[in-house]
């Protein structure tokens, strides 16, 4: 089942994004992007407790977080934005747990995939994020919502549900067709 | 997940749903458009930090220093992102190759060998020429094959 709804749109001027991530390439990256598709409210958090704050505060309708986002005062661990989600996604009263949440990985090696979509994620992408990708998976989670698997261990997407396109696997970048590159964008 | 039994099926349904699927919205076509023209913007900065990235990994690999690792990752991991924004798919690849290895290295507290570290810096220097034609990295697959191999070694020292 492919992830394009070539006829759809997507709809995001009412949508408030937040984005955690240490990279400030990314999370300018990012709001250029998400600003591109039509958002017109995106937040910034460069370590957990400010995305956390940002969570609790505004109006957030959608996250997307890097697995390394570091913890304030905390050695840099691979996998504390992985943490991140899933704390938010288990917390019973938290008003966002139910927010789609998008997680971007720089390295499939430490930290599998399963791992990081057992945090509750609905997706898992690789970094370098291709930009028409990350667009794909916004839509799909718009179009094709799933119900919820919730136990005292997960809460989070079902996953008994498969997406045979790609599975959930970040692709290497050789292998991404659908990247964009500054080359391409100048013409 | 997929063991636990003592769960269950909810329904959710967000903001998000309710209005990411109102008609007005931006086509794949017009997002297509605009996150090129984001990405153009991005160009200049981007060109500028590779060089910042790309020119400490590669004195620390020439001059291997075991104790800058963090460091290192941090380099290339940097490295690995801006190049995949530039489309320089070669060195993409290479700097994931030297990711994984000072990963290793930073994580599992395996050794890295000063010969091994010239060997990725000798790779990102030649990939940081822009040889490479468009996405095909076929002329350079013995290369990278090469890279993996090497960075297979350097991690299996912690099973070791």
């Amino acid at each position: 089942m492919a992830l394009k709804f070539a006829e759809d749109s997507v709809n995001l001027s009412e949508i408030g994004f937040l984005i955690a991530d240490p990279s400030d390439l990314y999370r300018e990256l990012f709001r250029r992007l998400l600003y591109g598709f039509g958002a017109k409210t995106v937040h910034e958090a460069s370590e957990a407790q400010t995305a956390a704050r940002l969570l609790a505060d505004r109006d957030v309708d959608f996250l997307i977080c890097a697995a390394d986002l570091p913890k304030p005062g905390a050695a840099k661990s691979m996998s504390s934005g992985i943490d991140f989600v899933r704390a938010v996604r288990l917390d019973t009263k938290h008003k966002c747990r139910s927010i789609p949440m998008i997680v971007t990985m720089g390295t499939a090696r430490r930290i599998s995939v399963g791992q990081a979509r057992d945090c509750g994620a609905n997706f898992v992408l690789s970094k370098p994020v291709a930009p028409v990708v990350l667009y794909d998976r916004i839509n799909w989670i718009a179009r094709r919502p799933r119900p919820f698997w919730e136990s005292e261990t997960y809460y989070g997407p079902d996953r008994r549900f498969r997406e045979e396109d790609h599975a959930g696997v970040p692709k290497r970048r050789q292998t991404d067709e659908q990247a964009i590159n500054l080359e391409d964008a100048d013409g | 997940m997929g063991e636990e039994t003592g769960g269950r099926l909810v329904t959710v349904k967000t903001k998000f749903h309710r209005e990411a699927v109102r008609p007005g919205g931006v086509s794949r076509s017009g997002a297509n458009m605009s996150s090129a023209r984001a990405v153009a913007a991005l160009k200049a900065d981007v060109e500028q930090q590779i060089g910042s990235a790309v020119i400490p990994l590669v004195e620390l690999l020439q001059n291997w220093d075991a104790t800058k690792v963090d460091q290192g990752c941090d380099w290339a991991a940097l490295t690995r992102d801006l190049a995949g924004l530039a489309g320089l798919h070669l060195l993409t690849e290479v700097a994931m190759h030297s990711f994984d290895c000072l990963d290793a290295v930073a994580v599992d507290g395996v050794p890295l060998k000063p010969a091994e570290a010239v060997c990725y810096a000798d790779a990102l220097i030649f990939a940081q020429q822009d040889l490479c034609r468009g996405s095909d990295l076929e002329p350079y697959r013995d290369l990278l094959k090469d890279l993996e191999t090497l960075t297979n070694r350097v991690a299996g020292r912690a099973a070791a």
